[in-house]
């Protein structure tokens, strides 16, 4: 048998199959190893040969570990295409962030380390002149309710820094952006930023119009935006803008987001 | 997954939560019809499990992107709309390698039809499943009962635990130290033992020859 002389890999094969997702094999390991796999005949027959063993014993085409794992490299292949992409400017000067940066910020950093408050329906309409929690979101204390705030997520879901609105977030390539608002009632959001070209740079949404976002207090955005490509390389202002049905503005507030070192 | 319209409607938005649903709901069960067109000589190279893994991921990765997502009206079955990207997935990578395969109608496979492997699968798993009877053979009772009750009958470490009148973490060991051993067993008995090499130490620490 020809041979191949990657013990991580092996060992990687065999804690996948033994362990799976729990404390076997994580996102990361299984795409060094997949990457292995690609250039090993030998390797792949094993996992093959360990997948088939696995199949029957779980009843499951795809065993379930591999399926958690597939599932984490879409995310993080999403994501990868989600980076705006460095390419000379058309006019006019508009590029968007395509496609969002998914689950394993959004949903990992986003709804868990990013101190999500919860909000209950009784808070669906609250008396913003009442209220501390809408009060000290605000961009703008005791005038009105309505905020973004932004939070440096790395991959592993931490949060390593977060700005208030008109405040400045340093975020380093490699993590991730993720906004959150905070809106007293339902109302149209958007987020637009401009690079240091003056390209305009689209967080949310990703395309089309302004959608309608629910009240509540830090509610995540569903996507996060990868620090990559080379978008933020220098102080890039992000507007947030709350506008009504009618795309009457209801308020405007800014996070302004700088590179930072790793 | 039922689709509603507010399902639609975040599914189009891209919702994390949406799509993270729609992926758990689909991918066994394209994985299934993939494979038995494989078995059944449709894009054989899909009987490799890299290779079937790879194609699920690059149907998801197109089915996810925003136009796909928009391109979705909610009405034909999801996975009907999956297996439509699926192969074009397969026949671009055939291109992509000069491979002329046989271009059997993938729009003919349905559900049950997944169930449908070849014969050659057939013996493929029939060696399997005499390979874990054997080794199930050596087990304690104890063992026994765990192997069936998380790979026979697939209940959750919690409930296997509460039978066994184990905690979670000590059925968890157990598993671990069960799947050890048989991946020795499984080298021990020629199943793996064509692809020992030098660096083949991690299964013959586990020595089962």
């Amino acid at each position: 048998m020809s041979g191949c002389d990657d013990r991580q890999a092996k060992k990687a094969m065999a804690a996948l199959f033994e362990k799976g997702t729990d404390e076997g094999l994580d996102a990361a390991g299984f795409e060094r190893l997949r990457a292995h796999l690609a250039t090993c005949p030998a390797c792949q027959e094993t996992y093959d040969r360990l997948s088939r063993v696995e199949s029957v014993l779980e009843q499951r085409a795809l065993p379930k570990a591999r399926g958690a794992l597939l599932e984490q490299a879409l995310w993080a292949r999403m994501a990868q295409a989600a980076g705006p992409a460095p390419r000379p400017v058309m006019r006019p000067a508009r590029r968007w962030f395509t496609s969002p940066f998914l689950v394993p910020l959004s949903l990992g950093a986003a709804a868990a380390a990013v101190a999500l408050v919860v909000v209950g329906p009784s808070l669906q309409r609250p008396d913003v002149t009442a209220t501390q929690e809408w009060q000290a979101r605000s961009a703008s204390p005791g005038v009105g309710a309505w905020g973004v705030r932004a939070f440096c997520v790395a991959t592993t879901g931490t949060v390593l820094a977060e700005a208030r609105p008109g405040g400045t977030l340093a975020c380093a390539e490699g993590n991730a952006v993720q906004f959150s608002y905070t809106a007293p009632e339902r109302v149209h959001l958007s987020l637009e930023g401009l690079s240091k070209t003056g390209e305009p740079l689209r967080f949310f949404p990703s395309e089309g119009a302004a959608p309608e976002v629910a009240a509540g207090v830090d509610v995540p955005l569903p996507f996060s935006t990868p620090v990559q490509g080379g978008w933020l390389t220098d102080a890039v202002r992000v507007r947030a803008s709350f506008t009504d049905a009618q795309g009457r503005s209801l308020a405007d507030t800014q996070v302004t987001l700088t590179p930072a070192a790793r | 997954m039922e689709w509603d319209d507010d399902t639609l409607r975040r599914f189009r938005e891209g919702t994390p939560e949406v799509l993270a649903e729609v992926y758990r709901a689909h991918a066994e069960p394209l994985a299934r019809l993939l494979k038995a067109a494989a078995w059944r000589g449709t894009f054989t190279r899909l009987r490799n499990a890299m290779e079937l893994e790879n194609t699920l991921l690059e149907t998801f990765a197109r089915a996810f992107e925003p136009r796909t997502r928009t391109a979705y009206n909610g009405s034909r079955p999801y996975a009907h709309f999956l297996m439509g990207i699926a192969r074009n997935v397969l026949l671009e990578q055939s291109r992509e390698r000069e491979v002329v395969g046989r271009d059997e109608p993938f729009e003919g496979l349905t559900e049950s039809s997944g169930e449908d492997g070849g014969l050659a699968e057939l013996l493929e798993d029939r060696e399997v499943e005499a390979l874990l009877a054997a080794f199930k053979d050596g087990l304690t009772r104890e063992e026994h009962r765990l192997f069936e009750l998380r790979f026979g009958e697939g209940v959750a470490q919690e409930e296997a635990a509460t039978a066994l009148g184990l905690t979670r973490i000590q059925v968890r060991r157990r598993e671990f130290g069960l799947k050890s051993r048989l991946l020795g067993f499984l080298q021990s008995k020629g199943y793996l033992e064509d692809l020992e090499t030098q660096g083949w130490s991690f299964f013959k620490r586990r020595g089962a020859r």
